[in-house]
C-alpha cells in the first residue's frame, strides 16, 4: 500500500489495483470523536476490490494523513473540490464512488455532476444522508471514556458501533490512537472543537444540497444504498426513506440490506459487502 | 385402448412449448401430466411462479422465469415447471385437490422425484409462499430460499383485490395486458411475447377445463381461499417461531401496488430475527415483477445469494 501526498491541495490517498475505478470516502469526522476517521477503516473492502478494481481510497481534508488549516476546509464544499481536483490529477475519468457514513453524504454530492465523471454512487450506512426528521439525540455514544484519542476509547466507540466487534483487530486500534493523538491530529481535534457550531450548520447545508437536489432535479447516476440491520446510526426504515426521496433518480437504484452488522458493514462482512459493490459496479458499467 | 395405455399416450405426445424458453417434456408427478424444462449445470435450482389456477383474464405460466431462467442456467440447473390447473400441467384430477396444500405437495413430490438433492428455490408472490410452504415441510429437500413480492407470504391488507379487480375487458389479449401492466411499474415488460404466451395458456383445452371446474363448483370461494387462509395462518405462526431454517433472500420491487414494500421489511425483519443468512434488496422503479421489469439486476443479485450458499458452509 502506498500513500501518496500532493500538491497544491494535499489530499492523502492510497492508490491500489486495476480495472474499473472505485473512489473510497471514509465515514466518521474531523477529530477523535466519536472516532477517528481515515481511510484505514476501509481497508478489508479496498483489499478486496482491488483485486479486479483500481482502488483510490481518500483520507478526507482533516482526517487521517490529509490536512485542514480552517474550519472551512472541514467543511462539505470544499471536501468536493479537493476530492474533485485529486481525481483530475489522477486523470480519472470516470469513476464509481462508494461512500461510508458522513462519506456516503459526500459521494452524494459529488454524484450530482453525473456522468461521465461518477459511472455509480453506493452509499454504505449513510446516517447523514438520511432524512432523520428532528435531529435525534446520540445516546448510544453519550458516555465515551476520556480521552477520546486513547485507543480504549476509539475501541469503546467501535464496538458500540458494531453488532460484534470481531474486526477491532489491533493494528486497527492502534492507527486509530497514533492518529487521534498525534500532534496533527490533536490540532485537528482542537480546530473541529472550536467550530462545532459551523461544522453543524454545514452539515444541514450539505444535507440541504443533497434534499433539493433529490426532490427538484433527480440524478442520472445508478445510486446502490447498503444499510445494517443493527446500526445505531441508522435504522433500516432511514435507508428506505432515503430510498423513497432518491426515487426521482432517472437511473437505477436499489437497497441492499445487511443482517446482522451495525454502522460497519463493510468491516464486519468484508466480503458480502464487497459483493454488493461488486455488482453495483459491473450493473453500471454495463449500463454505461 | 386401456386406461394406461391412453396415459402412455398421453406422456408421448409433443409438449406445447412457450417462445421464450427451450423445449419441455412432460413428468408424472402424483399422477399429474407435468410441463417441466430444464438446462444448465451446477447446483439445481427450482422457479415457483406467481397466481393461481382460475384466472380467466390473465394466465401465468414458466414462461414468466424466462430472463431468470436463461440467467442462472449459465452457471446452475434451472428448473421451471408448470403447477397443477396452470400453464400446461393436469388440473387436480379431484375437486378437492384445487387447494394450495395440494400444489404444494405436487412441488414436494417433483422435488421427491427429480433427485436433484437440496436446490435452490425462488418464489414469487403465491410462489413464494409457495416455495416458503414446501421448505417449512421438507426442509431436507432446500438448500436456500429467494422470495419475490410475496403478499401472500405476509400478513397485513392485501391491495391485490383493489388493483386488478373488476378488469374493464373480458378475457382477451387486451385483458393479458390490462392484468400485467396493472401489476407492473415498469409497462415496457409487458411485451407481445410475454402476452402471447400468457393468452396461449388461456386457450388451453386443460386449463379452460380447470376454469369451468372452478366456476361450475365454486371451488376459489368456497375451497380455495378459505383452506389458504387457514394455511397462511399456520405458516405465519410457524415463521413468527423461526422454522424456516434456511438461507433466504427477500426480493422486492419498491413500487408494486398490489404488495406494498412494507410487507416486505416486515417479512426480512421477522425471517432475519431468526437467521443470519437472511438480505433484503429492495428495487426501485418496480412492481410486482423484479425479474421481469430488472433481470439483469434481478438475476445478479440473486446469482450473489446462491454463490454465497454454495461456497459458505457454516
Amino acid at each position: 500500500m502506498t500513500t501518496e501526498t500532493t500538491t497544491p491541495v494535499e489530499l492523502a490517498h492510497t492508490d491500489r489495483g486495476s480495472g474499473p475505478v472505485v473512489v473510497l470516502l471514509h465515514g466518521g469526522t474531523t477529530g477523535a470523536a466519536p472516532y477517528a476517521a481515515s481511510a484505514a477503516l476501509l481497508d478489508p473492502l479496498a483489499d478486496l476490490l482491488a483485486t479486479d478494481h483500481r482502488v483510490v481510497a481518500v483520507d478526507r481534508p482533516g482526517c487521517g494523513a490529509s490536512p485542514a488549516e480552517t474550519r472551512e476546509q472541514l467543511g462539505y464544499r470544499h471536501a468536493e473540490d479537493v476530492v474533485g481536483g485529486l481525481l483530475d490529477r489522477l486523470g480519472i475519468a470516470a469513476c464509481h464512488l462508494v461512500g461510508h457514513g458522513e462519506g456516503g453524504l459526500l459521494a452524494l454530492l459529488l454524484a450530482q455532476a453525473g456522468s461521465p465523471r461518477v459511472t455509480s454512487c453506493t452509499v454504505i450506512a449513510g446516517h447523514e444522508a438520511a432524512p432523520t426528521g428532528d435531529s435525534p439525540s446520540q445516546l448510544r455514544l453519550a458516555h465515551q471514556p476520556r480521552p477520546v484519542a486513547s485507543r480504549r476509547a476509539q475501541a469503546w466507540t467501535l464496538e458500540r458501533l458494531s453488532y460484534t466487534p470481531h474486526h477491532l483487530v489491533d493494528g486497527l486500534l492502534d492507527t486509530l490512537a497514533a492518529q487521534a493523538g498525534s500532534e496533527a491530529g490533536v490540532a485537528r481535534t482542537t480546530l473541529a472543537e472550536a467550530h462545532t457550531g459551523y461544522l453543524r450548520t454545514d452539515l444541514l447545508a450539505a444535507k440541504d444540497r443533497l434534499f433539493g437536489f433529490a426532490r427538484d432535479t433527480g440524478y442520472d447516476v445508478p445510486i446502490t444504498l447498503v444499510w445494517g440491520t443493527h446500526d445505531p446510526l441508522s435504522p433500516v426504515e432511514r435507508g428506505v426513506a432515503l430510498m423513497d426521496l432518491l426515487a426521482t433518480t432517472r437511473a437505477p437504484l436499489d437497497l441492499q440490506v445487511v443482517n446482522r452488522v451495525g454502522h460497519f458493514p463493510f468491516r464486519e462482512r468484508p466480503g458480502e459487502v464487497a459483493e454488493l459493490v461488486r455488482s453495483a459496479v459491473r450493473l453500471a458499467e454495463a449500463r454505461a | 385402448m386401456t386406461a394406461l395405455a391412453v396415459e402412455v399416450d398421453r406422456m408421448r405426445q409433443s409438449p406445447p412449448r412457450y417462445s421464450e424458453l427451450p423445449e419441455g417434456r412432460w413428468v408424472d408427478v402424483g399422477g399429474l401430466r407435468t410441463w417441466v424444462a430444464s438446462a444448465g449445470t451446477g447446483t439445481p435450482v427450482v422457479m415457483v411462479y406467481g397466481g393461481s389456477f382460475g384466472g380467466a383474464g390473465a394466465a401465468s405460466g414458466a414462461y414468466a422465469w424466462a430472463p431468470t431462467f436463461h440467467g442462472l442456467a449459465e452457471d446452475h440447473r434451472v428448473l421451471v415447471f408448470d403447477k397443477p390447473g396452470q400453464g400446461f400441467t393436469d388440473k387436480p384430477h379431484r375437486l378437492e385437490d384445487y387447494t394450495m396444500s395440494a400444489v404444494v405437495q405436487h412441488l414436494l413430490d417433483l422435488l421427491d422425484q427429480a433427485r436433484l438433492g437440496p436446490v435452490h428455490l425462488i418464489g414469487h408472490s403465491r410462489g413464494g409462499y409457495i416455495a416458503t410452504r414446501a421448505t417449512l415441510l421438507r426442509p431436507d429437500l432446500v438448500s436456500s430460499l429467494t422470495i419475490v413480492n410475496s403478499g401472500t407470504l405476509t400478513s397485513g391488507v392485501g391491495t391485490n383485490e383493489v388493483v386488478l379487480g373488476g378488469p374493464p375487458m373480458g378475457p382477451s389479449r387486451e385483458s393479458v395486458r390490462w392484468v400485467y401492466e396493472s401489476y407492473m411499474h415498469n409497462t415496457a415488460a409487458v411485451t407481445d411475447e410475454f402476452v402471447e404466451q400468457s393468452w396461449a395458456v388461456i386457450q388451453h383445452p386443460e386449463y379452460q377445463a380447470a376454469l369451468r371446474d372452478i366456476r361450475e363448483n365454486d371451488l376459489m370461494a368456497n375451497l380455495f381461499l378459505p383452506e389458504l387462509a387457514k394455511d397462511k395462518r399456520e405458516t405465519l405462526t410457524w415463521l413468527a417461531e423461526g422454522r424456516l431454517q434456511r438461507p433466504t433472500l427477500v426480493v422486492w420491487g419498491r413500487d408494486d401496488r398490489t404488495a406494498h414494500l412494507s410487507r416486505g421489511l416486515g417479512l426480512f425483519e421477522q425471517l432475519a430475527s431468526w437467521e443470519r443468512r437472511t438480505s433484503l434488496a429492495v428495487t426501485d422503479k418496480c412492481g410486482h415483477f423484479p425479474y421481469r421489469e430488472h433481470p439483469r439486476w434481478f438475476v445478479e443479485r440473486v446469482r450473489r445469494h446462491l454463490s454465497e450458499v454454495d461456497h459458505h458452509d457454516y
